[in-house]
């Protein structure tokens, strides 16, 4: 007799002294010398009465994009004077070059917001080619110090920050970014998505390790990307929505029906089951669509156009 | 348990977590005979049902209580499916239920769907390596895991001290682990 079973549970004897000598496996095993088959109606009995799960808190759009807005800030205080140098891809601009980008960018959504002395740009013309988009600005701002930039970019990005955050803001706004006839909602999300991928692609041009963003920045994020798919994949040629379970797995992440009534039951048509993160990397093209790591189950040209209408938005 | 078996059962606790019905629908569709063939062992067909419901709903509940570095999902399963049993023969008189349930020969289940049908397969592997068991250690071992009785009612079914109940079960499952392992063939998830 052993006196650590002494220490047990008369009723659970069996399974704890399993559990102590790592028998669960055994345990399992003689399960199965029992197995029965459950009433047919039980199955759908577990599956009618299982809750919703409750989706993780999505931040605020503004909080979003002012959380998006610190951590840009806080990398570049971090940054050295060797780093400002370093080549960033998948640019041909230096750090510094990707964050002059990165201020006329954010001069031009202050210009969108309605919050310059010029009017808004309409989605076409110049302003739908984001890359060409201030070309002349940033070849001026490569011409001062990387300082002089940050303190450029810092006063275009907390004009929005402030404008987004206080009273006026009304996030049905029209804000057409680009080629991209946005709300100004759905705008913050872009911009939250290319600053914090343009954060990532200096942290991997200088060394350090990216950042994974707030479960509840990753839902907003997430949720308002895979939300547009079915309008993504009609703006970019590709075929009408099928119905197609997503799921986003990890922290921030979510399960979402598309082209599904609600009312819908069985298994949809497509599965596509991915780490929130890498959805959103592949959202901002740093994950090409055939490397997506996951599940996927249908057809896979459907696949295929979803997935490459869900990075249509990004440049 | 080969790593692809790892990789589908947790793949489908992550999608569980992700709030996908679906992989819930799946595991459901894998593990529900064995998990029910349990409670119709230790509480009665009446009350089976509600058992395997209720470990269902726990792992879509509570998915981040499965840890695969612990176990397989089955033995997961499985072992909340005991839990939950045993609980509820607490709850409602196991001294009325012992006498009947240690006069029960084990196992009698006849499953009749694929998946139970393929435990079936396995569980005869289980029982030859049950039958190789000195008797009085299969018996305590199989009054203890299907009958769900305590090693005290383990030990006035069979007429033995509080204290051989105990080490027969002890014996009887490190012998039964050893014949088992001896048997690659056989699956131990």
């Amino acid at each position: 007799m052993n006196d650590r079973d002494d220490n047990h549970d008369p009723d659970t004897f069996i399974d704890d002294l399993a559990d102590q000598l790592g028998l669960g496996d055994v345990m399992a095993a003689l399960a199965d010398t029992v197995a029965a088959t459950p009433p047919p109606a039980l199955r759908g009995r577990v599956l009618s009465s299982i809750a919703e799960r409750p989706p993780v808190v999505a931040a605020p759009v503004t909080e979003l994009f002012a959380l998006r807005v610190a951590a840009m800030s806080a990398l570049l205080d971090e940054l050295t004077t060797s780093d400002w140098t370093r080549p960033a891809a998948p640019y041909e601009w230096s750090v510094h070059g990707l964050v002059a980008h990165l201020t006329a960018v954010e001069e031009y959504t202050v210009r969108q917001l309605g919050l310059a002395e010029q009017p808004p740009l309409p989605a076409s013309g110049v302003a739908s080619d984001h890359l060409a988009l201030g070309a002349s600005e940033v070849a001026e701002m490569l011409t001062h110090d990387p300082g002089s930039t940050v303190r450029r970019w810092r006063a275009a990005a907390h004009r929005v920050v402030d404008h987004v955050g206080g009273p006026d803001f009304d996030a049905a706004q029209p804000v057409p970014l680009h080629a991209w006839p946005f709300d100004a909602a759905t705008a913050l999300v872009a911009r939250s998505f290319e600053m914090w991928t343009h954060a990532d692609d200096i942290r991997r041009a200088t060394g350090r390790t990216l950042e994974v963003p707030s479960a509840a920045e990753l839902r907003t994020m997430s949720s308002t990307s895979v939300g547009g798919l079915p309008i993504l994949l009609a703006v970019t040629g590709g075929p009408a929505v099928r119905p197609t379970r997503v799921v986003l797995t990890g922290p921030g992440g979510g399960t979402f029906d598309l082209g599904r009534d609600a009312s819908a039951t069985g298994p949809a048509e497509h599965l596509l089951v991915a780490d929130v993160v890498d959805y959103c990397r592949l959202v901002a093209r740093r994950i090409d669509p055939a490397e997506l790591p996951g599940q996927r189950d249908g057809d896979d040209e459907f696949l295929d156009a979803l997935l490459r209408a869900a990075s249509a938005i990004a440049v | 348990m080969p790593a692809v078996a790892d990789r589908w059962e947790e793949s489908l606790v992550e999608r569980i977590r992700a709030g996908d019905d679906s992989a819930l629908a799946a595991v459901y569709d894998q593990f529900s005979a064995v998990v029910y063939g349990v409670a119709v062992q230790m509480v009665g067909t009446p009350h089976a049902a509600d058992i395997c419901q209720e470990v269902f709903l726990s792992l879509w509940n509570r998915p981040d209580r499965f840890d695969p570095a612990r176990g397989s999902l089955r033995t997961f399963l499985v072992t909340i499916g005991r839990r939950r049993c045993i609980d509820h023969l607490r709850r409602h008189g196991r001294r009325e239920a012992t006498e009947e349930r240690a006069t029960r020969v084990w196992p009698t289940a006849t499953p009749s769907v694929d998946e139970a049908a393929i435990a079936l397969v396995a569980g005869q592997r289980v029982r030859d390596a049950l039958a190789l068991l000195p008797p009085p250690q299969r018996q305590a071992v199989e009054l203890a895991y299907f009958g769900g009785l305590s090693f005290r009612e383990v030990a006035v079914a069979t007429g033995a001290s509080e204290g051989t109940a105990k080490s027969r079960i002890r014996l009887g499952l490190q012998r039964l682990a050893s014949e088992l392992r001896t048997h690659e063939e056989v699956r131990l998830t």
